[in-house]
């Protein structure tokens, strides 16, 4: 039986060449993507905490990843991927657990950011009545400006998933958007 | 606000406010995430400090599981069926795992498997004992009971001291197999998963039942069960040429449900299998949480 391996590439710990410039590649890539993973994570999620745990547990599969991201110039929609793929598990998640604060908990918490934004516009309101599947199509293509193909790239899904579950998003939009309780 | 082009511009324009950059929290452990060892298998680490207010405030929080146990609702909908009726739960013992104090059991175990040609983290739900037997950028497996060291058939259960079962994803990169029927000798599996089906059940002769589409990792898949009784069967060579010698390979006369997607421009093949019939069954549960927790790190 193999046992279980765990190499210790730490740059701190053993200063090999390699290493640092792994070390620093990684960060090099990183540092400009995380902004942008935090919005996307914050819009998938509606929830900022979240977000940055979503973003934080992206970065840990990226770095334990690198190696196998042949081409540098790649990272950004590779780590979107990723992030995308941490924030569908946790919005299927939602499903099923629920966290509930219990009363002792005293200082109620500032507005989060991403539920304010959302709820500022009825169209956004609408997000919370998609699947996790649909959600991600709408943000990709509306707010960070994907095209379809792109969207469809990034997520290894057919064009033709994509303009499906566009189209789904946009009916039940809409169908949100007409009914009057649905407005906010 | 039935018309098409209103409903997207009202969209573009919802989504021009301003949002928050990343926090300071998420900067500092942006660069901490590199001091993180590479896991080849095991637990991958959370990060050090990492901020999350609302863990010191667990005290305070009550989790409410609905449907079932944290641990087994963990990959929300089950992206596709599941048509093992349910066994008792596996009285597997601890091997490796640390057992979780509240059920005994040993605990899930996360591991990235960064070796493989197409890269993916995973998870072995609790009370899994399942362990690594083979790993290569070709294959990776995990099986329970013996290990196969003495048989580099990671599979077969025809030569013993045999592993009772187990799960092994494979690249079909290279892949060959037998002809079940004894006609054309060894031949080149195709790439394409509904070929790569095709060509295993003729002229492989592997007794698969109906083939179903799935999805795994948000990708789309084949599933089928090989129920051997009465065929010829086979197995599936992942590397080698064959003209020669080829020692990594998995046994396909065993009950098995297997998976095939594409991953990138790479074919995957993923088997849960046992000895008997009954050994799947009450493998299924938790091999089909596994198989449902596999996130694909493909760089394409």
């Amino acid at each position: 039986m193999m046992p279980t391996v765990v190499t210790d590439r730490s740059p701190a710990s053993s200063a090999h060449p390699a290493d640092t410039a792994r070390h620093d590649r990684f960060l090099a890539d990183a540092r400009p993507a995380l902004d942008r993973a935090y919005r996307l994570a914050g819009l998938l999620l509606s929830n900022a905490q979240e977000a940055e745990d979503a973003v934080q547990d992206a970065l840990v599969i990226a770095w334990q990843g690198f190696d196998g991201l042949r081409d540098g110039s790649k990272f950004g929609a590779w780590f979107d991927r990723i992030v995308v793929n941490g924030c569908r598990d946790r919005l299927r998640r939602r499903n099923t657990v629920r966290f509930i604060p219990m009363p002792a908990d005293a200082d109620p918490p500032a507005r989060d950011p991403f539920e304010a934004f959302l709820e500022r516009e009825a169209v956004l309101g609408g997000l919370d009545n998609l699947t996790a599947d649909e959600r991600i199509v709408v943000v990709l293509r509306y707010w960070a400006d994907l095209p379809l193909e792109a969207i469809g790239a990034r997520l290894d899904w057919p064009l033709g998933t994509v303009k499906s579950r566009l189209h789904r998003a946009h009916r039940r939009l809409r169908e949100s958007l007409n009914r009057p309780e649905g407005r906010r | 606000m039935n018309d098409q082009p209103e409903l997207e511009t009202l969209l573009e324009s919802a989504f021009r406010g301003v949002l928050p950059p990343a926090p300071a929290s998420l900067v500092a452990a942006l660069e901490d995430v590199p001091s993180q060892p590479l896991m080849r298998d095991g637990a991958p680490q959370r990060l050090a400090g990492r901020g999350r207010p609302w863990i010191g405030a667990l005290g305070v929080a009550a989790v409410v599981l609905i449907g079932g146990a944290l641990a087994l609702s963990i990959g929300g909908p089950r992206p596709f069926p599941v048509t093992t009726p349910p066994p008792s739960v596996p009285a597997r013992e601890a091997a490796s795992s640390p057992a979780d104090s509240s059920t005994g059991l040993p605990a899930p175990t996360s591991g990235a498997a960064t070796s493989f040609i197409a890269p993916f983290i995973y998870t072995h739900p609790a009370g899994s004992t399942m362990t690594l037997a083979i790993e290569k950028p070709e294959i990776i497996g995990w099986i329970n009971g013996p290990s196969p060291q003495s048989s580099p058939r990671y599979s077969d259960r025809q030569s013993g001291p045999d592993p009772a079962e187990g799960i092994v994803v494979v690249s079909a990169e290279q892949a060959w197999s037998h002809d079940g029927f004894g006609s054309t000798g060894r031949f080149a599996v195709r790439q394409a998963p509904t070929d790569l089906l095709a060509d295993l059940r003729d002229p492989g002769a592997v007794g698969f039942g109906e083939i179903s589409a799935v999805t795994l990792d948000g990708r789309p898949a084949l599933m089928a069960d090989i129920n051997p009784a009465g065929k010829g069967g086979s197995d599936l060579h992942v590397t080698g040429d064959m003209c020669c010698i080829s020692r990594d390979f998995i046994m396909l006369n065993v009950p098995s449900r297997v998976f095939v997607l594409e991953v990138g421009e790479v074919t995957i093949f993923i088997q849960v299998w046992a000895r008997t019939d009954d050994d799947l069954a009450a493998l299924m549960p938790a091999a089909t949480e596994f198989v449902e927790s596999i996130r694909f790190i493909d760089a394409s």
